[in-house]
């Protein structure tokens, strides 16, 4: 065993030994000649491959190769420096070195500026779509605009429509209401026996006829909420309805509460379609009192605030009595004209020829009223032309009348001095 | 005249040593003529090899003569050569058997040993510098040479 043991490191020096022979006997078996070739070589394609370098990646990867030069020729150093005398080792792999650094550096800028120019070809590119994005959305902003004109119309179409089916529905009720008293018109109710009473009682509740009628005027003042934007003549016209609607409920009304009197929870119905007449009234009201405010204030004429018939009556007639009283004190002039003529087309061409019918229905104002308004209009007129040229003209006829005159008298005056003598 | 005799041959060794020193010659020692790397370089259709660095041109046509080897087939091929410290050249080529040890006189290499390398002719032959030594290598072998022949 101490044997074996013993052995063991006499081996290893063997193996070792024979190792570095071996070692010794791969190193001789290269040719110094060659070495120096490969040397050269190396150095060649390095010095070649730096010539051409076009990335600073290739850049990185020759300065890798020059690394591997050094390390697998600078043992041979002193043999290759014999050889390529007067150059030398360490000064050609500095020199690759430097020369490799010096095209990375260069390649580096060029990238750099590459990479510049990139991002502004890339900001370009960013820019011309945002502009390309803004004309989509321009166009598509324009296509939402005539829809939105199409669709203003179409509302303004489906408004009429409905207020057309709102009308046919208020008409079918109310026919159905006079079908069902028809024959009580002319009646007394108080001349009816109580179970007549009944009956009749007992039919409009078969028929449903408070229940009806409550709908309509519900489903009126829900057209009123959500139609803000209608224009003065339907708004108007809405109030005429309005007000035919509410002659037949008074008439009506009135009957149902005297054969409900009995009744209280019929009387309650009754009681609650006249408080929702009085909701669609004032609903109704605003909406066209803000619409006839704006039909005005649109041309330029500042009305006085009105909420109802008579402050707007109030309000024209204020309007226009203070025209009329400011050119008592001053004289017509073109811009007094032109608001008296902005008035007059909104009074005649919408008011009177688009608005009376609705206007005397829906009693906005009577025909006295606008008989009024025309009276006090027509006087404004007349005030409100401007009287300047007129003057200038009369001054100048009067003028020349004297100078005739200066002519006459002098001619005659000579003659006559003539004669005397 | 013991006198005059004495005279006399101070006067001629005196004329001796002028002479010589009129006819001197420079002998300088120790000189180390060792290539550090190998001449390599291809001979032309003639057999005519050049080295282009010192000037040095020589045919290489005795050689092949004495190689068996045909000028035309030997035409292109590479010969290296190296010389040792002592001034000689050692010359071979692939398709050789030996290594010429040549010795330079005027206008001449004059072989002083043909040193039989190998039985086979060599197939990639290659001059290492290894003063005192030139190793010749050849695929695997390795071989010490001097001007007197393998050094064992």
């Amino acid at each position: 065993m101490m044997k074996t043991i013993s052995r063991i490191p006499v081996l290893a020096v063997i193996l070792v030994v024979f190792a570095g022979f071996n070692a010794e006997l791969n190193a001789q078996h290269q040719s110094d000649y060659q070495i120096v070739r490969n040397y050269q070589a190396e150095y060649q394609t390095v010095l070649n491959a730096i010539k051409t370098l076009d990335s600073v990646e290739d850049a990185d990867r020759v300065i890798g190769r020059i690394d591997r030069l050094n390390s697998d020729f600078s043992g041979n150093a002193a043999l290759i420096n014999r050889y390529i005398f007067p150059e030398n080792f360490n000064t050609q792999v500095a020199s690759l070195r430097d020369l490799a650094n010096a095209s990375r550096r260069h390649l580096n800028r060029v990238a750099s500026q590459a990479n510049e120019i990139t991002q502004l070809n890339e900001r370009v590119g960013d820019l011309t779509n945002q502009i390309e994005r803004f004309n989509t959305e321009s166009d598509s902003l324009r296509n939402a605009l005539q829809q939105m004109t199409r669709d203003r119309n179409a509302n303004r179409a489906v408004a009429q429509n409905l207020r057309r089916q709102l009308e046919s529905r208020d008409e079918f009720i109310l026919g159905l209401v006079d079908s069902l008293f028809i024959a009580y018109d002319n009646l007394s109710l108080a001349s009816l026996s109580a179970s007549e009473r009944q009956e009749f009682a007992l039919r409009a509740d078969r028929d449903n006829v408070v229940g009806h009628i409550a709908a309509v005027v519900e489903s009126n003042i829900s057209f009123v909420d959500t139609h803000t934007q209608l224009s003065s003549a339907d708004f108007l016209d809405l109030r005429a309805n309005y007000y035919r609607f509410e002659n037949a409920w008074s008439k009506l009304g009135n009957k149902l509460a005297t054969v409900y009197e009995s009744s209280e929870g019929r009387a309650e119905k009754v009681n609650e379609v006249n408080g929702m007449m009085d909701t669609w009234k004032n609903r109704l009201d605003q909406s066209v009192w803000r619409s006839l405010s704006a039909s005005f204030e649109n041309r330029g004429l500042q009305l006085a605030s009105f909420n109802s018939s008579s402050a707007f009556y109030s309000a024209l007639n204020s309007y226009l009595d203070g025209r009329i009283n400011s050119l008592r004190d001053e004289a017509g002039s073109e811009e007094e004209k032109a608001r008296f003529e902005t008035f007059a087309d909104v009074w005649h061409n919408d008011v009177k020829m688009n608005w009376q019918g609705n206007i005397i229905d829906g009693r906005v104002l009577t025909h006295e009223n606008i008989a009024t308004i025309d009276r006090k209009l027509s006087e404004w007129g007349v005030l409100a032309e401007p009287r300047g040229s007129n003057y200038l003209i009369l001054a100048i006829i009067l003028g020349l009348v004297a100078l005739v005159m200066v002519v006459l008298y002098v001619t005659k005056s000579g003659k006559t001095a003539e004669a005397k003598k | 005249m013991k006198s005059n005799l004495i005279t006399q041959i101070l006067i001629v060794l005196s004329f001796a040593l002028l002479l010589s020193a009129c006819s001197s010659r420079v002998a300088i020692q120790d000189v180390n003529f060792a290539q550090p790397i190998e001449v390599v370089a291809q001979t032309n259709a003639q057999g005519q090899f050049e080295d282009v660095r010192s000037g040095l041109t020589f045919n290489v046509l005795p050689m092949l003569e004495k190689e068996g080897i045909e000028l035309s087939a030997f035409s292109g091929a590479e010969v290296r050569f190296i010389r040792n410290h002592q001034g000689y050249y050692f010359v071979t080529a692939a398709g050789f058997r030996n290594v010429y040890v040549m010795q330079v006189r005027e206008n001449e290499l004059r072989s002083t040993n043909i040193i039989r390398v190998s039985d086979n002719r060599l197939q990639g032959p290659a001059f290492n510098q290894r003063n005192p030594l030139i190793q010749l290598i050849d695929g695997d072998r390795i071989i010490n040479l001097t001007k007197n022949g393998i050094q064992s």
